[in-house]
């Protein structure tokens, strides 16, 4: 089904791809960078200029700011434990704990690598597949949502470490943060003191640069000597052949989430980014190094967010349905000039089909290429002196949060957030299970909800859905593992106080 | 972006305008350039219908629009900024059901009761549909079925207008039928594809991909008339059930316009409306034209507002 | 009095707030069995109960000793220079409005910079400005985001009448 010399065709006829395809690349990364400034509004920054332009270099330019955007988010996750986006707030976790390793220059190659090689299978099935997996978002009800987010939600009892109840409090937290907005079934408010600001609830990301970015700031005020990144290890490094054996399973795992993540509408990349994580650590040889710098956990988030920003424009292309707010404002520049996606674009506008295949083709170049030239200067700004590099990260916060919605309750909010993250790490609750009650909160709610009223309040039909009843089945096996295992280890540290 | 930087930019886009298209005749309009805000986001649907009828405005009125889009608390911060701005017709806001929806819901600093509406522009009709595959032929079909069994609609989200045709549907031909809501048109559409739904409703842009594919049946339009677009489709009214919304398009401002602008827009959107170029585009997104002058406009708007307000507080939804 | 047990009252505080702001949620005819507030009742509830479970193993068992746990005089330290930073971003909030984005981020800048240990120079000014300069080019110039513009505008505005 590859139509190469259409797409070869296609590029001759439009040769502006080329340029549009690097220049979406390089606005990707440095809208996707900036805290608060989402892929999606970096792409809809770029809709009013595409207006004038040629529609296949208009969608090239948008569908590589998207991957771009996604790639850009890991850099200052990685950094200065700031997720650039949603999605790449699963990268903090490792990413940030190898940088304090001194092992920065490591971890961006192989977030580099495994974002490359991630959207490399998400371009190879749009290319190849795109009108028969169209079809399998059509599987998807709303149970199988629920099973999706429950699957995401049971690894809260894997992940939180020293404390099976203070994780279970956390994520409880997470969830009711979701819980704030404009109820999914009524549209009654909740929790939102009839504020506007809060009708649409609390974006994740301001949770996430709040309890990883502001608390990280806080506990930095007080400490004189903050470890510099190694100036040995001031440029990227691309991984190694033994490297890249240990990180193929999970970038498998990366590539497969993203892709489902990527073909059912509301998923999105951020939730593709947890789940590949919390699943990488699963299925990982060393789990335990997940959350103190593990490749692993950079890998599969990373190779995630890659496989999404391809894979997404499947159900976009094939259904003329957008799967998550990026791919709405890609269909809007489909919209723009004159083409509707769905499943006649492919006979009526083939040529920009086969033109965007190849944009995305020339796009994994440009990223590669781009990347490498951008990300010398990243690392050599974070090597600036401490209190300069702070104050500055402090300043990008502030100006970033402010962007999601002009607001400046919304700083506050991130301010907020950053005490309870402070307040957290002193009680040593973990945070990672919040984020994913904030994550896959609202999603799980609305569907199960949802799910009822179809069934008219009858449970069984989440055992009819077989979608939902393997994730079930799976999750609530892992449940158990996982408490089994608790119970054991603290049956043995408790012998080991009494002896002691 | 900020106003101030829009209206450097917008000047220099009007220079190179006036330059490179030769300049039009001037009205006496007050401002040079006008700016249109929307709270839905660029690709949005209010984004959209602003976006493609401003190339033919700036034709057709010779002055120079722009879009800005003001996002954040559903319509609260775009109603706000218009309802403070100067009253010299430099800023305009788009109007949908939205508007009223969210001034009911929340208490938002300036609801729709703080502007000025203009002039209507369009009727986004809507309809019911089903899966091409399914077994419904009619809206008959739908209700017979929901009075055997238990029906499911699907509305695109909770406190929505589409959710309140079908709610009043359902009081009207007195049937069982689960109404569920979703997050957004994709994701409802998916679920009548699937079958999971009998019947979703929408506008006809949304569906047209699946429609221009023959993937879904329209099976009723729930206005007041057959749709130009699709004369073979008959109403509700037809079918046996008296329900019809007009989702209207429109554009408002703050207090106190002043009557030649008001004028200026009454002529410029009937001009925009008959022209052939815009035309074409408009009735191939399903859009009905629906001039409504400025005076019965405002009764228009605080009509329905007074409408939806009953709705939600019948309901329950509001106090 | 440990810490764990501390943070279990925490949460039960917090869950009796959010429990009882669910049961205020106005119920609609619209609503599904499970309604608005079904959903936020039971994680009340559970939080509720987790709380409970952390302060009762909290009571019988020694607080498990961590090789990084800092002395309290260390902690009351940290937590006070942490509230520096806090007094920062929130004095930023409410100036933003009248200073401007501009001039509110150069001073945000340069305050951040000094507290973490930085001398007042020249070269610190100038940092500040460049940098301020620099995420105006990014934030308003580039990505058009409406930061706020403050007095000025109206002051020019009303200097030139």
């Amino acid at each position: 089904m590859i139509d190469l010399s259409g797409m070869f065709n296609a590029l001759v006829a439009s040769p502006m791809i080329i340029p549009a395809a690097f220049a979406g690349i390089a606005w990707g990364i440095l809208g996707g960078a900036l805290p608060g400034i989402s892929p999606s509004i970096t792409m809809a920054l770029l809709l009013p200029f595409t207006y004038g332009a040629d529609p296949t270099a208009a969608v090239v330019l948008l569908a590589s700011t998207y991957l771009g955007a996604e790639y850009g988010g890991s850099i200052p996750a990685i950094l200065i434990r700031t997720p650039g986006t949603n999605s790449a707030a699963a990268t903090v976790i490792d990413g940030y704990a190898m940088k304090e390793q001194g092992k920065a220059g490591e971890a961006l190659g192989i977030s580099l690598y495994s974002t490359l090689l991630g959207s490399v299978f998400g371009v190879a099935l749009l290319i190849t597949l795109t009108q028969p997996l169209a079809a399998v978002a059509l599987a998807f009800q709303p149970t199988s949502y629920v099973g999706l987010g429950v699957l995401g939600l049971s690894v809260i009892a894997s992940l939180s470490g020293e404390s099976l109840i203070k994780g279970m409090m956390a994520g409880l937290i997470g969830l009711m943060i979701a819980t704030i907005g404009t109820d999914p079934v009524t549209g009654n408010n909740r929790f939102t003191f009839d504020d506007p600001e809060l009708l649409s609830g609390i974006p994740p990301i301001l949770v996430m640069v709040g309890i990883y970015a502001v608390a990280e700031l806080f506990e930095q005020a007080s400490q004189p000597g903050w470890r510099q990144t190694n100036t040995a290890d001031a440029a990227i490094k691309m991984p190694d052949a033994l490297m890249r054996a240990r990180l193929r399973v999970s970038q498998i795992i990366g590539a497969l989430i993203g892709f489902i993540e990527g073909l059912t509408p509301g998923g999105g990349g951020t939730i593709a980014a947890f789940l590949s994580y919390n699943e990488a650590k699963r299925w990982s040889k060393k789990p335990e190094e997940f959350g103190h710098g593990s490749p692993e956990g950079i890998a599969a988030p990373e190779s995630a967010n890659g496989s999404v920003s391809a894979t997404a424009l499947i159900p976009m292309m094939g259904l003329g349905i957008p799967g998550s707010n990026s791919a709405a404002v890609l269909l809007g520049g489909f919209l723009i000039h004159g083409m509707t996606p769905g499943p006649m674009l492919f006979t009526k506008h083939y040529d920009v089909v086969m033109g965007l295949y190849a944009g995305k083709v020339i796009s994994l170049f440009a990223l590669l290429v781009v990347a490498y030239l951008i990300l010398r200067p990243c690392i050599w700004l974070v090597n600036r002196p401490k209190h300069y590099l702070m104050a500055f990260i402090f300043a990008l916060v502030l100006s970033g949060v402010y962007a999601i919605h002009n607001s400046l309750f919304h700083v506050g909010i991130a301010l907020a957030f950053g005490v309870i993250g402070y307040a957290m790490k002193y009680y040593r609750i973990p945070t990672l299970p919040m984020v994913l009650g904030v994550v896959l909160g609202f999603m799980v709610e609305s569907n199960y909800r949802r799910a009822l009223v179809l069934s008219d309040g009858d449970h069984m039909t989440f055992v009819e859905d077989p979608i939902a009843a393997c994730l079930l089945i799976v999750a609530f096996g892992f449940i158990l593992v996982s408490l089994v295992r608790h119970f054991r280890d603290s049956m043995k540290s408790d012998q080991k106080v009494k002896s002691a | 972006m900020s106003l101030k930087a829009f209206q450097l930019f917008a000047g220099v886009a009007t220079a190179l305008a006036l330059t490179l298209g030769g300049a039009q005749a001037q009205t006496k309009y007050p401002k040079d350039t006008v700016m249109l805000a929307t709270h839905s986001s660029p690709g949005g649907g209010s984004d959209i219908f602003l976006r493609e009828m401003v190339p033919h405005l700036n034709r057709v009125m010779g002055l120079n629009f722009a879009v800005e889009n003001i996002s954040g608390g559903s319509g609260a911060k775009a109603m706000a900024v218009v309802s403070k701005s100067k009253p010299d017709g430099g800023l305009f806001y788009a109007t949908t059901p939205t508007f009223i929806y969210t001034s009911l819901l929340s208490k938002p600093e300036a609801t729709y009761k703080d502007l000025e509406p203009l002039v209507n522009v369009f009727f986004d009709p809507e309809v019911v549909y089903t899966a091409a595959d399914s077994k419904f032929k009619s809206l008959k079909d739908v209700i017979d079925h929901a009075k055997a069994n238990r029906g499911k609609w699907g509305a695109a989200n909770p406190a929505s207008l589409e959710r309140q045709v079908l709610e009043r549907m359902k009081t009207a031909t007195g049937v069982r039928a689960a109404v569920v809501t979703f997050e957004g048109g994709g994701d409802m559409l998916i679920n009548v594809l699937n079958h999971t739904l009998d019947i979703g409703i929408g506008e006809m842009q949304e569906i047209r991909p699946q429609l221009e594919a023959g993937k879904l049946r329209v099976l009723a339009v729930m206005g007041d008339k057959r749709l130009e677009q699709m004369p073979d489709v008959p109403t509700a009214k037809e079918q046996g059930v008296d329900v019809a919304v007009r989702k209207f398009r429109g554009l408002a401002g703050p207090k106190n316009t002043p009557p030649d602008v008001v004028k200026a827009w009454e002529e410029g959107i009937q001009k925009v409306l008959a022209d052939p170029a815009y035309k074409k585009v408009y009735m191939e997104n399903g859009l009905q034209p629906a001039f409504i002058a400025h005076d019965e406009y405002k009764k228009f708007v605080a009509d329905f507002g007074k409408e939806t307000e009953d709705f939600l507080r019948s309901t329950g939804t509001i106090k | 009095m440990n810490r764990d047990f501390i943070a279990g009252f925490l949460g039960l505080l917090l869950a009796m707030g959010y429990y009882a702001m669910a049961m205020n949620i106005q119920n609609s005819q619209l609503a599904d069995d499970v309604g608005p507030g079904g959903l936020p009742k039971i994680y009340g509830l559970l939080l509720a109960g987790f709380s409970l479970l952390l302060m009762l193993r909290a009571r019988f068992r020694p607080e498990p000793v961590d090789s990084k746990q800092r002395a309290v005089a260390e902690e009351i330290f940290a937590a006070k220079r942490g509230l520096g930073i806090l007094l920062i971003g929130v004095s930023y909030i409410l100036a933003v409005p009248y200073l401007g984005y501009p001039l509110a981020i150069a001073v945000v800048i340069a305050v951040a910079a000094l507290y973490n240990g930085g001398t007042l120079s020249l070269r610190m000014a100038g940092i500040a400005v460049l940098g301020a300069f620099g995420l105006w080019f990014v934030f308003v110039f580039l990505l058009h985001i409406g930061q706020p513009a403050g007095i000025w505008p109206d002051l020019i505005e009303g200097l030139r009448r």
